[in-house]
């Protein structure tokens, strides 16, 4: 039974208050569980978000790096630039990754140059999504 | 009323307000920590797509000199002749619909002193945003309609 203290200074028992701490204590549970659910969940999606951009920036240097390394043997050896594709299997915190790389090349007689597509295609938990670069490189 | 009795009262009538206080504060807390992630995570979204768009920008760029090396293989420009430094200017917008959505522009410049260097600007604009350029520079020697990269500007010679 709760007791409060008058303006008297007089200890009473007030049985209308009975259990009320319990359900101060509820009510405040139930508030502090429906936002920490928002919460919670609010924050996977930041985190799953934030997951897909640190792929999307691997994606982006992988497609820098072919189409500079084909820049560079295209000083060598233009004539044996050809279409191709590969695949890369990397690990991100902790997490198994893949990107398939696909380089397309199209000759373009008129100026004697080719055009390069580097395109990188990858998967994440809900939808696949794809980048690509493209240039030119003229024979030397 | 003595001051320990009016302590009592106060304390007695506000159990259940220290229960609520305490829970707001760790609301407070929560969503301050998640909206900080979530802005972080957005900066690093904007970050990444300026990343993309400046590198994919930057290869269309080289794009526009590789072509413009090329045109001026088989062509002879028709130069501007300038007042300044004795220099001639020659400012072409090559047509090349494989590199849309992004425009490039080419400056040709050279000195009359030495006209067979020719130092070459790319200029690439993203045609949703003009304010967004992004550049790439050559300087080239041409020898009987051969041409030749080199390092450095023109102003170098």
């Amino acid at each position: 039974m709760a007791r409060f203290l008058t303006r008297d200074g007089e200890v009473k028992l007030c049985r209308t208050q009975r259990g009320m701490m319990l359900i101060d204590a509820l009510i405040s549970l139930l508030i502090i569980s429906v936002s920490l659910t928002a919460l919670l969940k609010l924050h996977w999606q930041v985190t799953r978000q934030s997951l897909e951009t640190q792929m999307h920036n691997i994606a982006l240097n992988l497609a820098q790096k072919k189409l500079t390394e084909i820049h560079n043997n295209a000083a060598v050896n233009y004539d044996l630039i050809n279409s191709n594709n590969d695949s890369i299997s990397l690990s991100y915190a902790k997490r198994p990754l893949e990107f398939k790389r696909q380089w397309q090349v199209q000759n373009v007689s008129s100026l004697d140059y080719k055009l390069i597509t580097v395109s990188i295609r990858w998967k994440t938990r809900l939808s696949s999504r794809q980048l690509s670069l493209k240039t030119i490189i003229g024979k030397p | 009323m003595t001051k320990s009795s009016d302590y009592q009262h106060r304390q007695y009538n506000k159990c259940g307000f220290t229960t609520l206080l305490f829970s707001l504060i760790i609301l407070f807390a929560a969503t301050m920590m998640t909206l900080t992630i979530a802005h972080t995570s957005i900066y690093e979204q904007r970050l990444s797509g300026n990343n993309y768009r400046s590198i994919e920008a930057f290869f269309k760029a080289d794009a526009g000199l590789e072509y413009i090396i090329k045109w001026l293989s088989i062509t002879t420009p028709s130069w501007n002749t300038g007042s300044i430094n004795n220099t001639e200017t020659l400012q072409l917008q090559p047509m090349m619909p494989e590199l849309a959505p992004y425009k490039i522009s080419i400056r040709l410049q050279r000195n009359l002193k030495s006209p067979e260097i020719v130092y070459i600007q790319s200029i690439v604009t993203h045609d949703n945003d003009p304010n967004w350029i992004t550049q790439a520079q050559q300087t080239v020697e041409i020898k009987n309609n051969k041409i030749i990269k080199l390092a450095g500007t023109w102003r170098d010679f």
